[in-house]
Order: structure tokens, then C-alpha cells, then sequence
């Protein structure tokens, strides 16, 4: 049986999917060889493919004993699905230095287990065993806003053909809203380009839209216990609704101009 | 809903990580929570929620798998594999050092007119005294009574003398004490019965120290 975790969530700890307990329990006993065969299978809908979270585990676990090559052969594995995944999410058409943030990122991922190994009370992979790719955008998503500040939104490519353009604001929100609320099915065509005006407007601009448009939070309320995106931010009713209304006519521009 | 202050010890980064969990379904009341939670966060929790829910929309199905054809020992992937290896590296040594620099080693600090009178009182010689200053015998072998009265001549604590024989070695092994070529493996030690043995100690030095 796998070590429990000893992050707290509400003062209950976390736990790992079932789903992960069961893999770690046969994997756990695996010897080297046999765990080289199933690190080999790259595809989750084989049965022998260990997921991300239990690579982590095995990992943690290696380091505690110093099994440097059982740690070294998931390291690798589990590196090498980040690669793809930041491929997908920083791809140099979008930004400039694109791959020094993928290696930040992976160094950054690459840390955690240093300290895992090196300081007793530190359990932040726990998150990780939880589930990966959540606790992964946590790493990439500060890097990479940090770098759109930096780029200040000034590129973004051309929509290609099949991505479908929204033609109005509207058309922006709906693709957005569509994808917000319903999570299956087939992507909105609108969708990715929607996404890339959202992100090309100014700081301000942006965090007000999401705030409102995608998380529905009220622009304002007389209740003052009720929390909307003006308190959120920590400015005024009028300021939000300014900020709401430069999204907008920005949008607007930036569909006019493509 | 009625705001429920978090325990303090909660860093930003674990209220970070805990709304990362959250990212798929993540709207109004979920931030409004966290917010509630974490007051002193509000901020850093509302700009990552923004980035949060336009990555979760853009890529909602969490899934990566390796293609059957791809290389897990790309330059990324290498690079990563070698800034853990280095990082690793780099921080044992640090904390190598440190446990270096904490540990007192009685042997060395002993004045140098004080030496022979101690080699006298345990009735050992130079070499074996080495031996015990360069920690190259194996500290589980070493003989409580034999701690204890080194311990009491040094004199020390028992416990800071069990500690230095348990440091590393290398704190020692600097080079100029030794005639050889090559600087001593600092991963062989002797047993204690082995130092005995081959320090060129009398037959009742080696007699008495083997009886203790």
C-alpha cells in the first residue's frame, strides 16, 4: 500500500484517485526490468500504462531510498509528457522565447523533487499525486502570464483557416461562454481564436472580462458581504464597468483589423 | 455564504496549488470561496483564477500521452534530467558542508603539547591517534569504554566525540598531512579491531584496547 499523503484540504487530507492507488499497489513491487516494460507504454488506454501520478509517487519513493535509476527512468517519462504538454500550451508561434519558458517550467517541476528529497516537511508533490495536470498548470500559468506581461500581447498569428473566426463581440462571448459551460463535445470552431483576442487585451481589460464573462461574477452589488468583480480586483463599481467596456471595443477593433 | 478563515500556517503557494485542483470546475462560488478562505490571498488567487480558466478552457482534457514513436530523451527532456542531477548535487554538498562545519573534531583542536600525555593515558601511539583524529575507523565498532575514556580525557561529551567519529571523513583527509601520492579514500574505514592490528601498537596496547 501506497504512503498516504499529508496535505491537508479543510483539515481532511488528500487523497489519491482510486484509480492511482491501484496502479501504485502492483507498481510498487515492480522490479527495475519490469518497471522499464510498463514505463514503455505510452498510451493510457493500454491497461499497462502507469499515469502521471503514480509516476510521481514511484519517484518520490525512489529518491527516499536512493534508487537513483528507478527515479532516473520515470523521471524521464514523466518529463517527457510535460515536453508535450508545454509544446502544446507555450508553442513558439505564440510567444517569443517559448522554449527558455518550457525549460523554466521543467526546471521548476525538476526542483520540486529536490526538495521532496532533501527537506523533511516538504509535501507539495502531493498535489501532483492528486492529480498532475491540475497541480501542472499551476507552474506553467505564472510563467507564462509573467511572460505575456512582458510581451504585452503585442503578436498574435493569424487564425488559420479552420479555426473558424468569431465576427463579433458577441460571437467572441458566445464561443467562450459555450466552452465554459459545457466541457464535451466538440470544440466550438470560434474557440481558440476567441481565446486569443481574450488574451491580447491589457491586463486590466482582461481580468475584468473573465472575471465577468466567463466566471460570472456580478459586476457590482449593493450587498457589501457579496463578493463581485469589483471587490474581487478592489476597485470601484464605475471603474469595473469602464474596464468591461474597453474589453469590449478593443475586441471589437481586433475583429475589425483581422 | 459565512466566511471561514483559514488555519494561518497556509502558504500562498499551497492556496495556489488547492485552486489548481479546482481548475475544472471552477467559477464564481469556487473563487469565492478561496477568497473567503484565504483573504490575504485575494489577489494572487483572482489573477491565477483568470489564467486558470482560459487555460482550462482552451485545453480542457487534461490527457498527455507520449506518442509510440516519441523520444523521451529529447534536449528538454535532458536538460531537465541534468538541472536535477546538478541541483541535487549542489544542495548535498551544501548540507554536506554544513554537517561538516557543526561537527567538532576534539582530535584536531587538542594543543600540540598535549598530545603525548593523552597518547600516554590511552595508552595508545601516534598512528592509531590519527586513526581517531582522520575518523578512519568505522564508528560502530569503536567500543562504548573506549569512547567514554577518550571522552573523559579529551576532555569532551561523550556525545560530541560519538559525533565526530560519525562525520564524514573528508572534513580530515586534507592532503598535506599525508606522504602518499594519492589523497586517502575517504569511503574506507577500518574496524576498530583492524586499526588495533595494523597501528604498530604494542602487544599490551593492542591487548588492552581489543579487551575493552
Amino acid at each position: 500500500m501506497a504512503r498516504p499523503l499529508t496535505k491537508r484540504k479543510d483539515g481532511s487530507l488528500y487523497t489519491r484517485p482510486k484509480r492511482v492507488e491501484e496502479q501504485l499497489d502492483e507498481a510498487l513491487e515492480l522490479p527495475l526490468p519490469d518497471l522499464r516494460l510498463r514505463l514503455r507504454v505510452r498510451s493510457d488506454a493500454n491497461p499497462a500504462y502507469l499515469c502521471s501520478e503514480t509516476l510521481v509517487h514511484l519517484m518520490r519513493e525512489a529518491l527516499r531510498s536512493d534508487r537513483q535509476l528507478e527515479f532516473e527512468a520515470a523521471f524521464r517519462v514523466l518529463i517527457g509528457r510535460c515536453e508535450r504538454l508545454l509544446k502544446a500550451r507555450i508553442p513558439d508561434a505564440e510567444l517569443r522565447n517559448a522554449e527558455a519558458i518550457r525549460d523554466e517550467v521543467l526546471s521548476q517541476l525538476s526542483e520540486l523533487f529536490v526538495r521532496d528529497k532533501l527537506e523533511a516537511e516538504f509535501d507539495r508533490l502531493d498535489y501532483y499525486e492528486c492529480r498532475f495536470n491540475a497541480a501542472f498548470r499551476r507552474l506553467y500559468l505564472t510563467l507564462l502570464r509573467r511572460q505575456r506581461k512582458r510581451e504585452e500581447r503585442e503578436t498574435v498569428p493569424a487564425a488559420t483557416s479552420d479555426d473558424g473566426t468569431p465576427t463579433s463581440v458577441d460571437d467572441v462571448l458566445d464561443a467562450l461562454a459555450y466552452a465554459h459551460q459545457k466541457r464535451e463535445g466538440p470544440p466550438d470552431p470560434r474557440l481558440h481564436r476567441a481565446i486569443q483576442l481574450a488574451n491580447r487585451l491589457p491586463h486590466n481589460e482582461r481580468q475584468a472580462f473573465v472575471l465577468c464573462t466567463l466566471l460570472r461574477f456580478k459586476q457590482s452589488s449593493k450587498d457589501p458581504n457579496e463578493t463581485t468583480a469589483a471587490s474581487l480586483i478592489g476597485v470601484s463599481d464605475r471603474t469595473i464597468r469602464s474596464r468591461l467596456k474597453n474589453a469590449e471595443q478593443r475586441l471589437q477593433r481586433m475583429l475589425e483589423e483581422t | 455564504m459565512s466566511p471561514n478563515p483559514a488555519p494561518p500556517p497556509t502558504s500562498l503557494e499551497d492556496a495556489l496549488y488547492a485552486l489548481s485542483l479546482e481548475s475544472e470546475r471552477l467559477d464564481a462560488s469556487i473563487l469565492d470561496a478561496f477568497v473567503r478562505r484565504y483573504p490575504c490571498y485575494a489577489r494572487e488567487l483572482t489573477d491565477f483564477a483568470v489564467e486558470l480558466a482560459i487555460d482550462t478552457l482552451r485545453f480542457p482534457n487534461e490527457q498527455v500521452d507520449l506518442a509510440d514513436d516519441e523520444e523521451i530523451a529529447s534536449p528538454a527532456v535532458q536538460r531537465a534530467v541534468s538541472h536535477f542531477q546538478n541541483r541535487l548535487y549542489e544542495e548535498t554538498q551544501k548540507s554536506r558542508s554544513a554537517t561538516l562545519k557543526a561537527a567538532q573534531n576534539p582530535f584536531q583542536e587538542l594543543p600540540f603539547d598535549e598530545v603525548g600525555p593523552l597518547l600516554d593515558k590511552l595508552s595508545i601511539n601516534n598512528v592509531f591517534f590519527m586513526k581517531l583524529r582522520d575518523r578512519q575507523i568505522e564508528p560502530d565498532t569503536i567500543p562504548a569504554a573506549f569512547i567514554e575514556e577518550a571522552a573523559a580525557e579529551l576532555p569532551v561529551s561523550v556525545p560530541v566525540l560519538s559525533e565526530h567519529f560519525n562525520a564524514p571523513q573528508d572534513l580530515v583527509a586534507a592532503p598535506q598531512r599525508y606522504k602518499a601520492d594519492g589523497k586517502p579514500r575517504a569511503d574506507l574505514r577500518q574496524t576498530f579491531s583492524d586499526a588495533v592490528q595494523s597501528s604498530s601498537l604494542t602487544d599490551e596496547q593492542v591487548r588492552r584496547l581489543l579487551s575493552l
